[in-house]
């Protein structure tokens, strides 16, 4: 793929030009000449999508805002990396979620121990209405939920996924990514992207019919 | 067949797939019920259809953090070619 674009100082950018730009073009762009100008178009352009991914994947503002950042950081380091057939969107896909998983493994003693002791944070309440649901402790918690308590049953459903169904999920049904594009994220085959997202959609369906089948 | 059925209600699918599962779906009555399960399995995800916004500033902070680590990493660059230099510079 070739790439004409003129290079120009930050005095005489035109950010129209930069909308024109597909992703690999910024991206490939950025690495040659460094312009920053390149580089926040790209962060611009993805920074909705990237964050409620993240925000979706951690559970936390805070995290995923940490994260977001440092996928960018991953970006302007491994730019060099890029392969110029690949698409920028599943490699930044790619990059997110080993940040995001790499934060919960640096997180996961923690939450282990927090878990453990009466009134934790934000989430770790979430995570303990959760167990005691799961355990039985809680008197037949779905009978009646309003909009915001099937939403949060939702949320904490996914949460107990396994990883490798979650981040299908997520990409698949709340980011629109194609299954090929989620294929090229996780380097798994389509076919594999498709049977786990049948598994976690059968899964959640079946998880919600045996805790309260009536309202479905 | 029956895992594209979630990937044809999202239109996740090729041309040429959707095409081949429309076209099984008209005559096989168990892909039929199959199909009507994953809708409403994915009616459960759309309970959790609140779009997550970003913080005002997010994408411009992250450009400044990564300008300061270009910095950072200049000047820690710099600064090791000027320890050199400093030793290696006769008095």
């Amino acid at each position: 793929m070739s790439i004409t674009i003129e290079k120009s100082t930050s005095a005489t950018f035109d950010e129209a030009d930069l909308s024109e730009l597909t992703d690999e073009q910024l991206l490939i762009t950025y690495r040659e000449s460094g312009d920053r100008n390149y580089f926040s178009q790209l962060v611009h352009r993805y920074e909705q999508e990237l964050y409620s991914y993240l925000r979706r994947y951690l559970g936390n503002s805070e995290a995923a805002e940490d994260v977001f950042q440092t996928t960018f950081l991953q970006v302007h380091l491994k730019c060099s990396q890029f392969r110029a057939d690949r698409k920028v969107r599943p490699w930044l896909y790619t990059i997110a979620t080993n940040q995001a998983i790499d934060l919960q493994r640096r997180n996961k003693r923690h939450r282990l121990v927090s878990l453990n002791r009466p009134g934790g944070q934000e989430g770790e309440n979430e995570i303990g209405q959760l167990l005691d649901m799961l355990q039985g402790n809680a008197e037949e918690p779905l009978k009646v939920l309003s909009d915001g308590e099937r939403r949060d049953w939702v949320r904490r459903e996914l949460a107990t996924l396994p990883d490798s169904l979650r981040s299908v999920v997520l990409m698949i049904y709340f980011q629109g990514l194609k299954y090929r594009e989620a294929a090229e994220s996780l380097a798994i085959p389509v076919g594999t992207v498709k049977s786990r997202m049948h598994s976690a959609i059968l899964k959640l369906n079946n998880s919600w019919q045996a805790m309260h089948p009536e309202t479905i | 067949m029956r895992d594209n059925l979630i990937g044809y209600l999202l239109g996740s699918l090729d041309n040429a797939e959707h095409e081949r599962l429309e076209a099984e779906l008209l005559q096989n009555p168990q892909l039929q019920a199959e199909l009507e399960k994953c809708v409403e399995s994915l009616e459960l995800l759309e309970r959790d259809a609140q779009v997550h916004c970003p913080p005002d500033g997010l994408a411009e902070a992250t450009c400044d953090h990564v300008q300061r680590f270009k910095t950072r990493s200049v000047k820690a660059t710099t600064g090791g070619k000027l320890r050199l230099q400093f030793g290696l510079c006769p008095r």
